[in-house]
């Protein structure tokens, strides 16, 4: 689910990404975060979120834009997309909620 | 789209709050039938039903949002004055107030992972028949709302969901989705300028705000309740835009939003806030504080054995703020009776419709306090007795004579002496005691010949299988009932009274303990045991000389000023030994009218006891109804005077039959 390969912090949270695991995987996080140079959240396995998952991924954008290290999504689901239309708030697009 | 909450984290929540607001539907509803409608009070039950709906509608509990949102527009209707109230669309809101609940408590039984009964559903479709009569041809039960009326206002909101909020089992999205769902138009914007970075993030705390413009027909209020469930833990300020003149409202918070001469119902404007709390959490504090006294007690006595004056003085400054202490725990758990005493105006109003009488219900004292949970087991009792009182107290009209037409039942509540009094009167017909005294000795439950007190003769009624009704009714006369109003009075170590004249009226007078925690008890002492009687069932005590134990001849009772006292040597029942002194004591009490001696060994007076449960272990223990721990550290065990008094009828009547 949170693996450290050649640097890079890849983070795939499987079906669900809710605040039953948001618990396990912001703490399988950060201890590995410090030795990353770039993280990559892939969703594509994911087709559930909630605020608990979402928080987490704004965390880590919020992290990553602290120490100028490149973050990357991929493979959001229909779903999840909706969650986030719904948020008024697109992870591909500059303009975007109120950071 | 998956939002992640599920009906059973949030399920208790919604029922107690439903719960409240179909409770506050139907004394509206009431209240109309009473005095008539007026704005206030259908705008009150309206809202109530759309807070429901709304509630419903996040939980995706389609049945009961279908059926409640059909009510809810015959309401608008009627509050828009478009449909008149009347008496009997009046019943059929409260009919559906009903069948909101069933639905509501079916839901909640079955975790919402069941479709509803054909019954349930059948009733559904009764009612949205009956209920579509008002709504015209132009009925719809398909939900949408933003069609239904044509004023559209806009809004912004920028809300800010409190950090616990997630913890609590709530997701903002969902209201987010409702609210959108009310809207023809709905534009949110997450703020995440307060979500820290991924190192300091605590991810079960909420730190999200959204700015949501929107369009709706809903009103103010109406947006407002839409996040009801969470209004204490977040912060809304809600502007409305006119197009035209772009003068703004001003801003409003969530604890501003309900206009001020609102009901107390809608209790966001009331400054005096309610925090539900566990009933778990209250008994676990009174009970530390039952310690708190009884190791109070202990120090108390050793400041007193140590002679040190100042110790004595601290100690007792000490005991004093403990006291306010436990005074304060106690008065969380009162309750007002009046909201006990509602909930029979509708009782009254359908059974003297369904009897044909016309009764007029009386409260007073409804602001008096008791322990709730005394309130809670007293319901059914009182339910039981006002049900009497309506179906073979009170006469029909023709039958009253030269009494006015309408038949009085009042219900009243006091405060005495340590007590609570609760009175249910009526100005029927009264009882007749010889139909009663015939009537119990046609049932067996007493001798012909039998000398009994009038008191005596009234309390036959609530003897079990006791019934003087020509006709069972469905109502009460099953001669079921009564019998259980009295085990259940006792059972909370209360007492009922019968006052009554014929022609004229009867009254049961119900006396209950303010509360269960604590009661006052007299403390005595059998060989090496510590025993408490309860004190206000103790008439007096006697000293047991040995002429009087010589005069007994090994019977057990005495002459006591020339009537018989029947005794029960407590060491004996418990099978223990006295200690080695010639002198005994007797404890009169007096119990359903009779009294009856204890023999003990020593006196010790007055004692607060705080109860103590007994473990599951002594279920079966007779003669105990509860233990408390001593100043010293020993533990007194409370009689049960009930069940010694019934062991020694028991013996009588064993010695009778030799």
């Amino acid at each position: 689910m949170v693996t450290l390969e050649e640097e890079i912090l890849h983070i795939q949270p499987q079906e669900e990404f809710t605040i039953y695991q948001a618990e396990t995987i912001a703490t399988a996080i950060m201890p590995q975060i410090a030795s990353a140079k770039s993280l990559h959240v892939n969703l594509s396995f994911t087709d559930k979120i909630d605020t608990a998952g979402f928080q987490i991924l704004i965390a880590l954008k919020k992290s990553c834009e602290a120490f100028n290290l490149p973050f990357s999504i991929e493979g959001i689901h229909t779903s999840c997309e909706n969650f986030m239309a719904l948020f008024g708030y697109d992870f591909d697009v500059d303009d975007k909620g109120v950071a | 789209m998956s939002l992640g909450l599920s009906f059973s984290d949030i399920a208790k929540e919604f029922h107690i709050e439903s719960l409240e607001l179909l409770e506050a539907m139907e004394n509206a509803l009431v209240s109309i039938r009473e005095n008539g409608m007026d704005d206030e009070t259908i705008n009150a039950v309206f809202r109530a039903a759309h807070t429901i709906k709304g509630a419903a509608g996040m939980y995706k509990l389609e049945y009961v949002v279908e059926f409640t949102h059909v009510a809810e527009s015959v309401l608008d209707l009627v509050r828009n004055g478009k449909v008149a109230m009347s008496d009997s669309l009046g019943d059929l809101f409260l009919t559906c107030k009903d069948h909101m609940q069933n639905l509501v408590e079916f839901a909640v039984v079955n975790n919402n992972e069941k479709s509803p009964t054909s019954d349930l559903l059948g009733t559904t479709h009764t009612l949205n028949e009956a209920l579509s009569i008002y709504l015209g041809e132009t009925h719809s039960t398909e939900i949408t709302p933003h069609t239904k009326t044509p004023r559209e206002k806009q809004w912004h909101m920028y809300i800010t969901f409190g950090k616990s909020v997630l913890e609590q089992g709530f997701e903002p999205a969902s209201f987010l989705a409702y609210l959108r769902k009310q809207s023809s138009q709905f534009n949110a914007r997450v703020d995440v300028s307060s979500v820290p970075v991924i190192e300091r993030l605590s991810p079960t705390q909420c730190y999200l705000a959204f700015h949501i413009d929107f369009s709706t027909h809903i009103s103010k209020e109406e947006i407002f309740d839409v996040f009801d469930f969470i209004k204490e833990d977040c912060t809304i300020d809600l502007k409305e835009i006119e197009p035209e003149e772009t003068k703004e409202e001003p801003e409003l918070t969530c604890k501003e939003a309900i206009p001020k001469n609102a009901p107390a119902q809608t209790t966001q404007t009331t400054p005096n806030y309610t925090i539900r709390v566990d009933a778990h959490k209250i008994d676990q504090l009174i009970n530390q504080i039952g310690e708190m006294v009884i190791a109070n007690a202990n120090v108390v006595q050793q400041s007193i054995d140590i002679k040190n004056s100042d110790l004595v003085e601290s100690v007792s400054i000490v005991s004093r703020m403990l006291e306010d202490i436990r005074e304060s725990a106690m008065q969380i758990r009162m309750v007002q009776i009046g909201e006990t005493f509602n909930k029979f105006k509708r009782i009254v109003q359908d059974t003297s419709k369904k009897l044909g009488k016309e009764i007029e219900l009386l409260i007073k004292g409804g602001e008096t306090e008791l322990d709730k949970t005394v309130i809670e087991k007293i319901t059914d009792p009182l339910v039981h007795i006002v049900r009497n009182a309506l179906d073979h107290g009170i006469e029909l009209p023709n039958e009253r004579g030269e009494k006015p037409h309408k038949g009085i039942l009042s219900l009243n509540a006091y405060h005495d002496a340590g007590t609570v009094v609760i009175e249910i009167s009526d100005d029927g017909k009264g009882l007749d005691e010889e139909v009663l005294y015939q009537k119990g000795v046609e049932k067996g439950i007493i001798e012909e010949g039998a000398t009994l007190s009038q008191q005596e003769v009234y309390k036959l009624i609530l003897a079990p299988g006791f019934s003087t009704a020509k006709e069972v009714t469905d109502l009460s006369g099953r001669g079921v009932g009564m019998d259980v109003v009295k085990r259940n009075i006792e059972a909370l170590r209360g007492n009922i009274e019968i006052q009554s004249t014929k022609g004229k009226g009867t009254s049961f007078i119900i006396r209950l303990p303010l509360t269960l925690a604590i009661i006052d008890g007299f403390l005595v002492k059998v060989g090496e045991i510590f025993y408490v009687i309860p004190l206000d069932m103790v008439v007096e005590c006697i000293e047991l000389s040995e002429d009087e134990k010589a005069q007994m001849h090994g019977n057990n009772y005495i002459n006591l000023r020339g009537s018989i006292l029947p005794l029960l040597n407590v060491g004996a029942f418990f099978e223990q030994k006295s200690a080695q002194t010639n002198r005994s004591n007797i404890v009169v009490v007096h119990y359903a009218g009779k009294r009856y001696g204890f023999i003990v060994d020593e006196l010790f007076g007055e004692f607060q006891t705080v109860i103590k449960p007994l473990g599951k272990i002594f279920a079966n223990l007779k003669g105990i109804s509860g233990a408390t721990i001593l100043g010293s550290g020993n533990v007194a065990l409370i009689l049960d005077v009930s069940m010694l008094v019934q062991h020694l009828l028991s013996l009588k009547a064993m010695k009778s039959e030799d």
